[in-house]
């Protein structure tokens, strides 16, 4: 479903060329759930970016089902965005003027489908979320966990095929990590929607199916729950 | 070592979109200040000037109630110590001899003779030729009218040819008609050498008046006036007053209001740049203090900020100002039916300009300076959680009611009050705006546009207060259109009324029981009467000397001159012109003191009256004061009533050919109307052009904040992005803001112009007084000068909102 197919991400900073991805392959099933681990300027956010075509790679493909982001345009990038992907961010990333409500239904506002339909998704998810009674709230009047629920709403409202999701957990303690780890789990599993999650926290990489591990803009290591040594690997980071 | 002035340019140009646009309204509101402030210099000195070269260094002259006197009976007072210079001066009203097919109607011409062209009594704005050479001298107007240039020969029917030596500007001595239809009117004016005249006309050693320059005193008044009592003759001082000849004084409040606006909608622009500077620093500044600043170091870094903004945005403007002074100036002018030149008067405008320039971007910025000042040392490090401003926001709109209630005083202040109470509300104002303009603009833009008015939650104040700008702008403009519509609508109907009939003529010379059956025996003449008038020298309050017509009252009471006063004027009083009252500046019931020809007297003001004659700067006493104290017998003026069957203007026609020489004017109530009429149209188009500028100075305020909320936004602005909104989509959603703002203040400078002109319709004060007129011209331009401004206004923050880079954007927040 994503395949990313020798990808190269650079940067210019004045005269000099920061290398951030240095050839990158992947390919991401329906209904997977992967974590990217790695530390900090090993290009795991900017593969994540690349991915939601917040950007575009400075050479290689990202392709969402047949579509390359590279082929397309701004506007069909967006349009991209909009259907097949949600994001949930480690700062939340909410909209200050809107309602908790109005912030979830935005993905199909601004698809131009809120409808009957729309306001029962709304309600809905609301619901599965935990976030009952506080639809008319200012985001700034909740707790981080709180936010980030809103934000995974936010992220699901619409349906789309692909969740990708940057250190969720990242602002959370450790039981607001663990409730917002197993509602992720939890639609995975039932709405069969791919999730891509980078993340420093092996507790947090330990909910995926996938654990892609990234070292110098290259895939080190690549550990699926199947595999043989899958809880040594975790039991090597925890070490 | 820290250069404290280069830390402070770096601060102030970080920003560098914000800094642009804050430099823009910096140097767009003293560009305005300066050029009004040199208009206004410039159209005084101007208006002075013209006075002045008519006067010429006279101090007083000597004139006679007859056509013309011999020049013996004044021998004696010019052969007096005291006496520096004189100048003699003959008037003869003649017909020239032009090519084409004009007749008597078109051509008088009054001739004046004097006895020397060079005399330091006379100031000719010569512009081609010389004055040598014993030769006619012609203004302008006339050369082009007749086709006559230096060196052309002009022939004077009946007296003589001679040769065009000299061409001049304007100057009240030439003044002539610009065109053929108004020399129906009045006369053409030339000037030649007295003996020549004399000679030509049979008149030797006769002179119509003679001007005279003293040394030392002013004392030979009395004694002139002493030496001269029971002769034809009677001297009056000369009086440089320029309020005779032009009524623009509410031009001059204009310059002022439109200085004011300008400093007032940029101070805010500044105001919004350095304290939202201030606010995203504030920790900045606590780190800093807790480095080893004091807080007067901290203050001193913002005011340096403020300064080089300031110094760098009063150098541009300045010189920018004085430019756009030259071409406004000239565009005034171009109003008057007169070419007059002018001589730009910069300096002192310019030096004020300067000043003010450097100053108020310092005092507006006041209070971000003190938040600078005052921000606690442990700022950095606590958690800041905002402080409830409940009860800030309770006692403000408290204030801005009790303001507005301020505003039904009847008093010229009562205006500020209003305007601040508009300040003051205006961030509830706009919220509830934004509430009922939602659907529409959601309508419009669709999703972005819902988002748009959300938006204006943040930041309220900023975009309150830049709303507010607007809406004052458009209040004035609107304010200003009703004024100007009520001007000549009043004005129409008070020609009307105060005229004096259909016509007025005035003759060259009082007339006789002949001329008058003449005249009488007209089919299309209805009925007829006359006034006397003179031109008198009088003192305000303050003993300032001043000039101007005094009248008698009609012969017939069918004739009105004025209105406002039913009684008889008693003898001993005057009645004074709105405008001369208020010049004079008493109480009805005081004394003003006047020259007659029986020296200086102490006339009570009966009353206040409202007149069309000479604009109202005049006065009216009895027919008998007229013949016992000015001792004026002749009638020189004339008023008549047209029959309703007969066309006016052929009445004009066959009166000219029946005294080719004798009229020196002949006006018509409709010319009078039109002439008032074409300097208010032209006066209403200068005026909304500087309002125009205005509502542009505003829309610089919108774009500045909507720069301001959209870099503050960033971070959001990339989250729609990123989670699906188009770039299309979020520029309708900048946009939608700015109509937002624009639209409210639309709508409040709508209801603000309209409640103004409201409370001036109720003012029981004639100062403030004005008719309840709303002028839709002037609400239309005003809407569709803040809409398409608005619009153009979000076009610069909408670009750059869609130039995000999604992923530093996101970085942001």
């Amino acid at each position: 479903m994503i395949t990313v197919d020798n990808v190269f991400k650079h940067f210019e900073q004045g005269d000099m060329k920061i290398e951030v991805l240095k050839g990158v392959n992947l390919s991401i099933k329906k209904g997977e759930f992967v974590a990217i681990m790695g530390p900090s300027g090993s290009g795991k956010s900017t593969l994540l970016q690349l991915l939601g075509g917040l950007d575009t790679p400075s050479s290689g493909h990202v392709r969402i089902q047949e579509n390359s982001f590279s082929d397309l345009n701004e506007k069909k990038r967006t349009i991209v965005r909009r259907k097949d992907i949600g994001f949930i961010f480690q700062n939340y990333q909410l909209l200050s003027t809107l309602t908790v409500e109005e912030n979830i239904a935005f993905p199909l506002h601004a698809d131009g489908r809120k409808d009957k339909d729309g306001e029962e998704k709304i309600r809905s998810i609301i619901n599965e979320v935990g976030l009952e009674g506080l639809e008319k709230k200012s985001p700034n009047l909740l707790s981080g966990g709180q936010q980030q629920r809103v934000s995974i709403a936010r992220g699901l409202i619409h349906e789309p095929k692909i969740l990708l999701a940057d250190e969720p957990t990242g602002n959370l303690d450790r039981k607001r990590a663990e409730e917002i780890l197993e509602l992720l789990a939890k639609f995975n599993k039932e709405r069969k929607q791919s999730i891509i999650m980078v993340t420093h926290d092996i507790f947090a990489a330990g909910y995926a199916d996938k654990i892609i591990l990234f070292k110098d803009g290259v895939i080190d290591k690549e550990v699926t729950r199947e595999d043989q040594d899958y809880a040594e690997y975790l039991a090597s980071f925890l070490a | 070592m820290l250069n404290i002035w280069l830390v402070s340019w770096r601060n102030l140009t970080k920003n560098k979109r914000r800094f642009f646009f804050t430099l823009i309204a910096v140097i767009l509101g003293i560009q305005l200040t300066t050029s009004m402030l040199v208009a206004n210099n410039t159209v005084k000195d101007t208006f002075r000037y013209y006075e002045e070269i008519y006067a010429g260094n006279a101090d007083s002259w000597i004139l006679s109630k007859e056509y013309s006197f011999s020049e013996d009976e004044v021998e004696s007072i010019k052969q007096q110590d005291a006496v520096k210079d004189s100048l003699s001066v003959l008037d003869k009203q003649t017909l020239i001899d032009v090519e084409g097919d004009k007749g008597p109607p078109e051509t008088p011409v009054r001739v004046t003779g004097v006895s020397d062209i060079h005399s330091n009594l006379l100031k000719l704005p010569l512009i081609k030729g010389g004055l040598e050479g014993g030769g006619l001298i012609i203004p302008e107007n006339a050369s082009k009218l007749w086709g006559k240039d230096i060196g052309d020969t002009v022939t004077f029917k009946g007296l003589g040819e001679i040769k065009v030596t000299g061409i001049v500007g304007f100057t009240s001595w030439l003044a002539s008609p610009n065109s053929w239809e108004e020399a129906e009117g009045r006369s053409f004016r030339v000037m030649m050498d007295l003996d020549t005249l004399q000679e030509w006309t049979g008149l030797i050693d006769q002179i119509s008046y003679i001007r005279l320059q003293h040394e030392g005193s002013k004392d030979h008044l009395l004694q002139y006036q002493d030496e001269l009592n029971g002769t034809s003759l009677y001297v009056q001082p000369v009086v440089i007053d320029d309020l005779r000849n032009n009524d623009v004084d509410g031009l001059y409040a204009v310059f002022y209001l439109v200085s004011i606006l300008a400093l007032f909608i940029s101070g805010f622009i500044i105001f919004n740049m350095i304290y939202s500077s201030v606010i995203e620093r504030k920790k900045e500044f606590s780190i800093m203090k807790s480095l080893g600043y004091t807080n007067f170091n901290v203050f001193k870094l913002v005011f340096m900020e403020v300064f080089l903004l300031s110094l760098i945005g009063t150098v541009i403007a300045l010189p920018l100002g004085v430019w756009f002074a030259d071409l406004f100036v000239d565009m005034l002018l171009g109003i008057f039916q007169d070419t007059m030149v002018y001589t730009l008067n910069w300096q002192s405008a310019t030096i004020l300009s300067g000043m003010i320039g450097l100053l108020f971007p310092l005092i507006v910025a006041g209070i971000p300076m003190y938040i600078a000042f005052k921000t606690p040392i442990i700022y950095a490090l606590r958690n800041t959680n905002k402080e409830s401003k409940t009860r800030v926001k309770v006692i403000r709109y408290i204030l801005g009611l009790a303001f507005i209630g301020l505003s039904f005083l009847d008093r010229y202040w009562a205006y500020v009050f209003l305007l601040f109470g508009v300040i003051l509300l205006y961030p509830v104002v706009i919220r509830m705006l934004a509430k009922l303009l939602g659907p529409l603009i959601e309508r419009l833009l669709g999703y972005p546009g819902r988002l748009s008015v959300s938006n204006i939650k943040v930041n309220t104040n900023r975009n309150a207060n830049t709303s507010a700008m607007l809406a004052i702008s458009i209040g004035v403009v609107i304010f200003l259109g009703s004024a100007l519509e009520s001007i000549p609508s009043g004005f129409e109907k008070e020609i009307c009324q105060t005229f004096g009939g259909d016509i007025q003529i005035q003759f060259e010379e009082p007339i006789n029981e002949s001329q008058l059956n003449t005249v009488k025996n007209h089919q299309a003449v209805k009925d007829m009467a006359w006034y006397k008038e003179t031109m008198v020298t009088w003192k305000t309050v303050d003993g300032e000397a001043k000039e101007f017509y005094l009248m008698s009252n009609p012969s017939s009471p069918d004739f009105p001159l004025f209105k406002g006063y039913a009684q008889d004027i008693p003898d001993g009083a005057v009645l004074l012109g709105e405008r001369a009252f208020d010049e004079w500046g008493g109480k009805v019931g005081d004394s003003v003191k006047m020259n007659t020809p029986a020296g200086e007297r102490a006339y009570k003001v009966a009353g206040k009256v409202n007149t069309s004659q000479d604009g109202g700067y005049v006065g009216f006493v009895s027919q008998e004061e007229f013949s016992q104290v000015f001792n004026w017998q002749g009638i020189q003026t004339l008023m008549m009533n047209v029959d309703d069957s007969s066309n006016p203007k052929d009445l004009r026609r066959d009166l000219r050919q029946d005294f080719p020489t004798g009229i020196s004017t002949l006006t018509l109530v409709e010319d009078q109307i039109e002439s008032s009429q074409s300097s208010f149209d032209g006066m209403n188009e200068v005026m909304q052009f500087l309002m125009i500028i205005v509502i542009a100075l505003s829309s610089i305020g919108i774009s500045n904040t909507l720069l301001m909320n959209t870099m503050e936004r960033i971070g959001e602005i990339g989250t729609t992005r990123a989670i699906g909104f188009t770039t299309r989509q979020v520029r309708a959603m900048v946009m939608g803001e700015g109509l937002v703002v624009g639209v409210a203040g639309i709508i409040v400078g709508v209801v603000l112009g309209i409640f103004v002109i409201y409370l001036n319709s109720i003012s029981n004060s004639s100062a403030t007084y004005m008719p309840f007129i709303i002028p839709w011209g002037n609400i239309g331009l005003a809407i569709m000068a803040g809409l398409l401004l608005s619009v153009i206004a979000s076009l610069f923050p909408s670009f750059i909102a869609v130039r995000v880079n999604l992923v530093n954007a996101l970085k942001e927040n």
